[in-house]
Parts: structure tokens; sequence; C-alpha cells
């Protein structure tokens, strides 16, 4: 299982553990963990970056056929840009055999942008006003500095590395069954770029749940997601 | 990177509680353990893994560092019932977690023989901390970070809560909107919060009517939302000596509100005791101290005083 990234995996933490746990009372091998930068694993924030996040995660598959020489079959789940590191991951090996994607990160770029106004929210509660706009905070980023977001310190390597990122061009490489799962707090439309995979690949299909944005400060204690659990579960083939 | 292993030990209803334990060199050890207690949701790393700055610091210098997660949080075992954030927080100030932190000091006892604590904590962790220093003297000393005075009213509430130097702080501002004609268009389109700008008026209004001046303090009728814990809690801690060094952010509240529904209220008991508790003011800082620079100094502020409470080997 892959999480999400920095205070989104905080506020989810929860949710990925019910899930697990689930998952292993009907049987499954489950394996959560913390990529290096975060949660409890090794090294600072700032020394790592997507790639790192993709190589935890294959390194992670490795060890759970280490550790379990009798699982046959992997699942890479994710959410957020855990999701776009676990498509990532998947697109490079052959041993993975179904992708489930919550609600993930399709257009690198955009969620670079949205991790920026972070940062420019933290100035607005400082200051009052905006001291350095977003290109002031991209420029920075590129003379080597790093930008704090919600006390992370957010480096250049990541920042444009996930830029770069686009689900549409990864997953025609993956050719095992995936499943998208939009999260909507109501009604909404299908995003069309999902709506785009589901129709070009013919293994990828896309299903719409309606949850909290539980990855972030709401409102409800979140402890569990029960639609996104349930349709995740039947993909796994763990319920009927 | 410092010495750290993964540790669950049971609590009294035998739910399984996981954490992480820093091991410091044993030449340097001073066997006394800092305990980071959840702040909540944020778990055992904390918001921006301040739990484990904070343990990377602490830990060469000798100590021990436990952190775990509660039942029910983080990968610990259990359920919880709430639906809301907000009463989930509540329920962490009514001292949920005191059972879990005594099988914590337990477990580190009966593992390690380690018998003095430090309870300390962001927000939820200095309460749980505050908390069950009131029932075990195993705690030593109390390192607060955000220490809470008064129950959560969750965001929609936040009027209610506003303590009488936040209102006065906030005067300027809001007054000052009455002639920026956005805020005037969001006032009338219903957007603003009304329940703020009431109490700034009514606040304003009293200080108005209140000529000629006095130094007798204005009490709010908000103080029936302090933790009903609070007071005992903290003077327990008074009444045994045992000290506190207690950090609030500049940003938020939580520092008004200690001196305005704990302090003020409680000033002639606490005047003989007032050397046993230290507060330190972090200018801007936010609640969750999201800068490095607060960090650091944090961090300077909390080793000088470790270092005075529990001299090096």
């Amino acid at each position: 299982m892959c999480h999400p990234l920095a205070e989104e995996k905080l506020w989810a933490h929860r949710v990925f553990v019910s899930f697990a746990r689930d998952l292993s009372t009907a049987g499954f091998d489950v394996l959560r963990f913390d990529f290096r930068g975060e949660g409890d694993s090794d090294r600072d924030f700032e020394q790592t970056d997507f790639e790192t996040r993709i190589e935890d995660a294959a390194r992670a598959i490795d060890a759970v056929h280490e550790m379990n020489p009798s699982i046959s079959e992997v699942t890479l789940l994710g959410l957020r840009l855990g999701a776009s590191v676990a498509a990532a991951t998947a697109a490079r090996r052959s041993d993975v055999a179904r992708l489930v994607l919550w609600d993930p990160v399709a257009d690198g770029s955009a969620y670079m942008q949205s991790v920026l106004r972070l940062n420019l929210m933290f100035q607005m509660a400082q200051h009052r006003k905006v001291l350095e706009n977003r290109d002031a905070l991209v420029a920075r980023l590129a003379e080597g500095e790093t930008v704090n977001i919600e006390g992370y310190e957010l480096a250049q390597p990541l920042f444009q590395q996930v830029s770069k990122f686009r689900l549409a061009d990864l997953l025609p490489e993956f050719s095992a069954d995936t499943l998208i799962v939009q999260i909507n707090q109501g009604q909404a439309p299908m995003k069309p770029e999902f709506a785009a995979l589901a129709e070009t690949l013919t293994r990828c299909h896309v299903e719409m749940v309606r949850e909290e944005p539980f990855w972030k400060e709401i409102n409800a204690f979140y402890q569990r997601a029960p639609e996104l659990t349930r349709i995740s579960l039947r993909t796994l083939g763990a319920m009927p | 990177m410092i010495q750290a292993r993964c540790v669950a030990f049971a609590n009294q209803s035998g739910q399984l509680l996981h954490g992480i334990l820093h091991e410091p060199d044993p030449a340097t050890a001073r066997a006394v353990c800092i305990l980071l207690l959840s702040p909540g949701i944020k778990g055992r790393v904390g918001p921006h893994r301040l739990y484990l700055k904070i343990a990377e610091r602490l830990v060469p210098l000798g100590f021990h560092v436990l952190r775990f997660d509660y039942y029910g949080l983080g990968d610990s075992e259990g359920e919880l019932s709430e639906i809301f954030l907000a009463d989930m927080y509540n329920s962490i100030q009514a001292g949920r977690y005191i059972g879990d932190t005594i099988a914590a000091m337990d477990w580190m006892q009966n593992t390690l023989g380690i018998r003095r604590f430090v309870g300390s904590g962001l927000c939820g962790g200095s309460i749980s901390a505050l908390a069950t220093a009131q029932v075990d003297s195993r705690i030593d000393c109390l390192l607060g970070m955000g220490l809470p005075t008064v129950l959560e009213g969750g965001p929609e509430n936040w009027a209610r809560i506003l303590t009488r130097q936040q209102i006065v702080s906030l005067r300027g501002s809001y007054f000052g909107k009455l002639a920026d004609p956005k805020s005037l268009l969001r006032f009338f389109r219903g957007k603003s919060d009304y329940k703020v700008i009431w109490k700034i008026v009514k606040q304003w209004i009293a200080d108005r009517r209140a000529a000629p001046k006095t130094n007798v303090e204005t009490p709010l009728s908000e103080v029936d939302h302090t933790n009903p814990l609070f007071a005992s809690a903290f003077m327990a801690m008074l009444e045994s000596s045992r000290p506190m060094i207690l950090f609030f952010s500049g940003a938020d509240r939580l520092r008004y509100q200690f001196a305005e529904n704990f302090e003020s209220h409680h000033e002639a008991r606490i005047r003989n005791l007032r050397h046993l508790y230290e507060v330190h003011l972090i200018p801007n800082a936010n609640h969750v101290f999201s800068d490095s620079t607060w960090v650091a100094e944090l961090l300077e502020r909390a080793e000088r005083w470790l270092n005075v409470r529990y001299p090096s080997r």
C-alpha cells in the first residue's frame, strides 16, 4: 500500500490501517510501509523525490516475496500521489498483477501547484499577504533552495519529477487490471482524464465513490472509508 | 540517524499499542525517558514528523524517547466511537489516554528499568501527559507544546472560544475591513463570521463603557469551556514540586487561554509556586511549529531546560 504525500499521509493513515486489516481478514497478506523521508522511515523529506518513492515501492514488493515466497500475485494500491507512485512502479515491473488507484494524481503539474498553494496559504496566515508568489517559489526551488509545505521542506527533484508525471502516459505500459477510484464528496461527473483512460484501455475501469476527502483536515473523524473499502474489496475478489 | 526500534505493548484492555523506541548510547544514557505522546490523529510521528525531529535532538543527549500510538489511532489496535474530530480531541482532553500512557511507562520500567519520565507532546499529547502526571508520579516533569486549557470547539465554534486578548487583537483588523469593498461585499453576502464580529463589537462596547479604566480583569463568560480536569492536574504538578516548561505558539490562542482561563482564575494558588513552571512564547509560530526556525528555538530551550533538570553523567 503506497501512502500519499506528507500531511495527506497522516490524515489518511487510519483509513489505510482499517483497509489493511479488512484485507487481512479476507485472507490477503498486506504490507504497509513509509516511504523514506516520511512517517517513521529514515532520511529527511527534502532528501527524497518521486524516484526514491518508486524505488521504495519496488523494494517493498521484493520484501514481500522475501518474507513470503509463496505469494504469487502482487497488487499495488495507492492513494493520491501514492497511487501515482504505484502506477509508475507497476509500469517498470512485470510482477504486478493488479493496480488499485484511489483518487490518483493524474496531472502531476497541477498537483504540485496545489502543493505550492499550501505555502501561499501559510504566507497569508503569517503576514496577511503573499510575499512570494508561485513563480518566486518555483525560482527558489530551481536555485536549490527548499520551500516549506506544512513543515516539510520541498526540494526541486520532487517538485520537478512530480510535475512531469502524467498518469495517462504510464498506464498504457501496464497490461494488467487497473481500477481507478474517483472519490467525490457529492454528485460529480467522471474526471475527463479518467474517462479517457477507461475508454482507451480495455483492462482499466473507473469507479466513482462518495467519501469525504479524508486525506486532509475535515470535521469528520474518518477511521474507515466504507464505500471505497467495499469497491476495492470487490475488485480484489475479497467479497461478492 | 539515531538508533530506533519498533515496540509493541498491551494496554490494560489488552489492546496492542505500537510505537518506536529511540535508545541512546549506553555510555551517555541518563535513565530518563521522554514520552512523546500522540497529539491525536497525527499519531506517533506528529505533524511534519515533529516527534522525529525532537527525538533526533534529545536522544544523543542521553535520553530514551518513546513515541507510540494510542488505542484506536495510528497503527494501534482498538476502534474509537467518535464521529467528529472535535469530539475525539475532547475525549483526549478528558483523559482518555491516561491508561495507555501508564501502560507505556509500565512497559519501559519492566523492560528497561526506567522509572523517570518526562511527559511531553504537542497539544493533545501534552494534556495527556499532564492528566497522567496527576495520577502517576513517575512523570517527573512536563515539557508541553501547545498545552490546551479549553475544550475543542471545532472551527465552526471558533467564536465561542475566542479569548479576550484575541478579540482585542482582531479588532483592528476587522475594523480596517470596513473600508474594504471586498470585505463589505462578503459581509452583505452572508459570508462573514458574524459570531466573531458580534464578539468584537460587544467587547469594544464593553471596553468603552468601562471608563475610567481600571486594572481589574473583565472576566469573559466563556470560562465554562475550560477543561474541568485542567486546574486540578496542573495544581497537582505544582504542589508536588514537579517542574514544567510550556511552549506556546505566538499565532494561536492557546497561550491566551492558559493565561485567561487558568492563570488569572488561580492566581492566589499559584503565586508561591510560579517558579516551578516556565512559559515560552515562540513569536509568530503556528500551532504545529511548522517552520524549522521555530522548531530550532523550541529544541534549544528544551535542551537547556532538560540539561539543568537532568545533568549528564
